[in-house]
């Protein structure tokens, strides 16, 4: 007789867990794993950011569910912004965006189209700086300029890619201060600074958070800010706009999603992005990095995204990057 | 040698041809230096030459012991060869509709059964081995992200 | 003596259970994702750091080096016994370890390339510790006009790494390099043939037309014919290389070493480059040239020590630099940065104890890896005894899931299609792959690096002539280039004499 009562117990028991277990994942989105799509291959700045901040999501118990980071390089970031496009509707596709995404989506090649974008937030700014090595006789961007006035195209500049970020943030100087630059491309941040501490060429752009140790270690010189305020890291560097020159550059981190992302998701994702930005794990993770925290919701994202694409395109247009003879 | 070096040293004359009319579309030189036609001019230039010397060469060349037997097998193995590309077209035409697993389970009992003619039960078998081997390693093991189709594996 | 010192307190440091079980892990992972052509090590590293966001940066940064140059030990496996490149650097290896697989002798070339692994890894981590300052000091005087002529000696491996012909090898590589121009190049951004396909802005990827033109090609020539039930013989006393062989390869492995240490440390150059110029450098100096290509065992263990012996050059760029000299130590510098470390000349000052703890573990790691690998290479040799008609099917997987997961996309499958029945041709028609590979890796930083030194000195031409080292590799490419055409010329005069008589 107890033995019965005790299976019949053990079965009702079983039947409430499993309709508690079936309530409790219908109520709660996440209901499984969620992809982080990173447009850079596994190991870049992009690619280790997203890392990051999933593991930090993970382990603060934020998202309840495993955050997988997937890399869908190619195309110069087209390939991702397709991926994005086929994955319209899913609620379980986040994307991380930065310039070299909002690049691709202004090239137009991709099949999204900036309308099929649903915007999560705005997490941070990565700020960046004009450097020489620590030989050169140039100790700010003034006296860069002075000099290139009287000698065009005498002054080179390492940049990375064509219409990368170092490409814009020099051109914007060449233009705020009408001077012409010598600007070399080096396919990529590890060649120029190489060719930089070299002293094969005069000037390089970049990322505060790459060129730290460098300058720590006394081999490269910061000579200005492209953000419109000085950093906290280094206070003492001038910004462009200190020395004269009316040249704005800053790289923003955020995340976005595709077309018709669900309502309860996106409220979700907001909350969790907020939840994030407040926790010590990311504030750390902006400290190392040297990032400005830039914290904006989905409507605030959505506005600034399309003034600073606007802005872009000029640039883009003006270095000619995909004229056709 | 001789029927196959001057097939290949027309194809490198094709090639070279191409290189040179598509390396018009693009700015020979840059401000201080070389464009983005630059290149693909001269190893069209370069192409030409080494293509035109081989050709000339091999013209020269009598036919040697190795021309007598045909380069190419029978029509039946390159029936085979061409199989073999169809079905790996195939793999890659269904993998993302159908999953990765269930894919190679399919491309493995076919190869096996179709080309090697080994039974149907035998094919299966393997079929099934190489699929679960597949499963354990790279997506349980290694976690690649290969993809998932119908029935979620 | 301070650099004893140091390295006691390093291998104190290393020396515990837990750095050691991390080496191990790191080791391990790093041989199985070097084994499977197209899991790279810097994809592995990627997406381990999660894992060791808890820990210090020590064992974390132990584990990520292990995967490194554990990844480097497997990449030969797959080259040596299947014709498939693992990594980039390992299709050096593939011209005689496959050919030396055929032969039955597939557990000699994987003991050799072992063995030579080793010599490599700690000869290079010794060489690291001494003269890690100064080489990078040098390192930086490269620019990129002696980038350029670098890399024309380079290409000179071309005839080298060729079969019989030499206008045919020439031809390959000059279609290697204008495969190279596929893509958003770099002076303008202009997309060269790239037809409005996406895919195509970034190029062909290196490793998924190497697994097409030598992976696939060499399965599709083997299965022309149904396959008869005829595996390779291998000999049970074959599964290792005598000691006979190993003494063979002595020099061969000293000079890879040497090759690999010294081109690992200059950014960009890499691994796969001073693999082909150690094969070349075998070849070059070898009594007997036309053993090479026909399963020489020196042919296996010079890349095979060069493409290690890299990872120790390409740390010491880490190190002394901050600067990530290939696309590994990229991520690593990169989780040091989440670390909160700063990667920079200043790291032996400012975190001694990291540098030398990192260094000794390199030590204990390549120790590891020669007792983990050594007792594993008669199970892949004996591996062969596999029916081929169990074995191929297996193959073209391993490639498919190669190539897609290179960035986890169909197209790159289908380049690698397409590669492999063009692979399956030139083998019909003799013509060598290897060329083209080498010029596909090489051609875009030619063009790269002349269009730079161009600009940098504004157009003028003698550049290359008058910067001191630059001249030094020009003449040295042009020696080159005499002795190996007056010895050609010599050789086929003496056929054509012998055809005539």
């Amino acid at each position: 007789m107890g033995r019965k009562v005790f299976i019949c117990s053990l079965a009702v028991m079983f039947c409430v867990i499993a309709v508690m277990v079936a309530v409790e994942a219908k109520a709660a989105y996440p209901d499984k794993t969620i992809e982080f799509v990173v447009h850079s291959p596994a190991g870049g700045g992009s690619d280790l950011f997203s890392r990051a901040i999933g593991s930090i999501l993970e382990k603060e118990g934020i998202v309840k569910q495993k955050i997988q980071v997937v890399n869908r390089d190619g195309g110069s970031g087209t390939t991702s912004l397709n991926y994005m496009f086929d994955k319209a509707g899913d609620a379980h596709v986040v994307m991380q965006f930065t310039t070299g995404p909002l690049s691709a989506l202004l090239r137009g090649s991709s099949k999204l189209k900036m309308e099929d974008i649903t915007f999560l937030t705005l997490m941070c700014m990565d700020p960046n700086l004009a450097f020489t090595r620590v030989e050169s006789p140039y100790n700010d961007m003034k006296s860069v300029i002075e000099y290139a006035k009287k000698n065009p195209d005498k002054v080179s500049v390492a940049i990375g890619t064509v219409a990368g970020s170092e490409h814009i943030s020099a051109h914007r100087v060449a233009k705020a201060s009408g001077t012409q630059l010598n600007m070399v491309g080096f396919g990529g941040g590890g060649a120029a600074s190489v060719a930089i501490l070299g002293g094969h060429v005069d000037l390089g752009f970049g990322n505060v958070n790459e060129q730290m140790g460098q300058i720590e270690a006394k081999t490269i010189k910061p000579l200005g800010v492209m953000s419109p305020q000085r950093i906290p890291a280094m206070p003492n560097v001038l910004t462009m706009k200190e020395q004269g020159i009316n040249a704005v550059y800053v790289q923003p981190r955020g995340f976005w999603a595709p077309k018709n992302f669900p309502d309860y998701a996106l409220k979700f994702w907001e909350d969790a992005f907020f939840k994030l930005s407040k926790t010590k794990a990311y504030q750390d993770l902006l400290k190392t990095s040297y990032a400005v925290d830039s914290f904006m919701k989905h409507e605030e994202t959505k506005t600034f995204v399309n003034d600073y694409i606007k802005v872009l395109k000029v640039d883009v247009d003006e270095l000619g990057v995909y004229k056709k003879k | 040698m001789k029927k196959g070096d001057i097939t290949f040293s027309v194809i490198g004359l094709g090639l070279s041809l191409w290189l040179i009319l598509e390396s018009q579309k693009f700015d020979y030189a840059s401000k201080f230096g070389i464009g983005p036609g630059f290149f693909p001019f001269w190893l069209g230039i370069i192409l030409a030459a080494f293509s035109l010397f081989r050709f000339i060469i091999s013209l020269k060349q009598k036919y040697d012991a190795e021309d007598l037997k045909p380069r190419l097998p029978g029509w039946g193995s390159l029936g085979r060869i061409g199989l073999i590309m169809l079905i790996m077209a195939g793999f890659a035409l269904v993998m993302n509709g159908l999953g990765f697993i269930l894919t190679v389970f399919l491309f493995v009992s076919i190869i096996l059964f179709i080309l090697e003619g080994d039974s149907i039960l035998k094919s299966i078998f393997y079929g099934v081995m190489f699929s679960a081997a597949v499963f354990l390693v790279f997506r349980y093991w290694l976690e690649v992200d290969l993809p998932r189709g119908l029935l979620g594996i | 003596m301070d650099i004893f010192n140091s390295l006691m307190q390093g291998f104190a440091t290393v020396l515990t259970p837990f750095n050691i079980w991390m080496a191990v892990i790191g080791c391990f992972f790093g041989t199985i994702v070097g084994i499977l052509p197209g899991l790279g090590p810097s994809a592995t590293i990627a997406m381990l750091i999660p894992l060791t966001f808890g820990m210090n940066a020590t064992p974390a940064m132990i584990m990520m080096c292990a995967i490194y140059y554990g990844a480097m030990y497997g990449g030969s496996t797959t080259s040596i016994l299947l014709n498939v490149p693992g990594e980039s650097a390992s299709v050096a290896t593939t011209i005689d370890g496959y050919q030396m697989a055929r032969q039955g002798r597939g557990g000699a070339a994987l003991g050799i390339s072992a063995i030579g692994s080793f010599v490599a890894g700690i000869l290079g981590t010794i060489g690291l510790m001494l003269i890690c300052v100064p080489l990078a000091k040098f390192a930086l005087k490269f620019g990129p006009a002696e980038f350029f002529s670098l890399i024309v000696m380079g290409l000179l491996t071309i005839v080298y790494v060729g079969g019989k012909s030499i206008s045919k090898s020439l031809m390959s590589g000059v279609i290697g390099m204008a495969l190279g121009t596929i893509g958003i190049d770099v002076i303008q951004g202009a997309p060269r043939f790239v037809y409005d396909l996406p895919e195509l802005m970034d190029g062909v990827s290196f490793i998924t037309v190497v697994m097409g033109i030598f992976g696939i090609g060499e399965v599709l020539v083997s299965a022309e014919e149904r396959m008869k039930i005829t595996p390779i013989h291998v000999k049970f006393k074959d599964l290792w290389p005598t000691v006979a062989e190993v003494w063979q390869s002595k020099w061969a492995i000293l000079r890879g070493t040497a090759i690999g240490f010294f081109m690992g440390a200059l950014p960009g150059a890499g691994a796969t480059i001073s693999s082909f110029v150690a094969y070349a450098v075998e070849k070059g100096v070898a009594k007997n040239p036309e053993r090479f290509g026909k399963g020489a065992i020196e042919g296996v263990a010079a890349p095979e020590s060069a493409n290690n012996a890299c990872t120790s050059g390409a740390m010491v760029h880490l190190l002394a630099l901050g600067i990530p000299g290939s696309g590994a130590t990229a991520v690593m510098l990169g989780a040091l940065m989440l670390y909160g470390l700063k990667p920079g000349p200043m790291m032996f000052h400012t975190n001694p104890d990291f540098v030398w703890a990192l260094i000794a573990s390199m030590f204990v790691g390549n120790v590891i890896l020669i007792v983990m690998n050594l007792p594993m290479i008669p199970f892949f040799a004996m591996g062969l005894r596999i029916p081929y008609r169990y074995l191929y099917p297996g193959i073209l997987l391993i490639c498919i899931i190669g190539a897609y997961s290179l960035s986890s996309s169909i197209y790159d499958v289908w380049v690698m299609l397409i590669f492999g029945v063009i692979g399956y041709f030139m083998k019909k028609f003799d013509i060598p792959g290897a060329p083209m590979g080498i010029a596909l890796i090489l051609g875009p930083m030619l063009e790269y690096n002349l269009y730079r030194a161009l600009a940098l000195s504004r157009g003028d031409l003698t550049v290359f002539f008058t910067r001191p080292i630059s001249a030094t590799l020009l003449a040295i490419a042009a020696i080159m280039t005499i002795l190996f055409s007056s010895k050609t010329i010599r050789v086929k005069r003496k056929m054509l004499e012998e055809v005539e008589e």
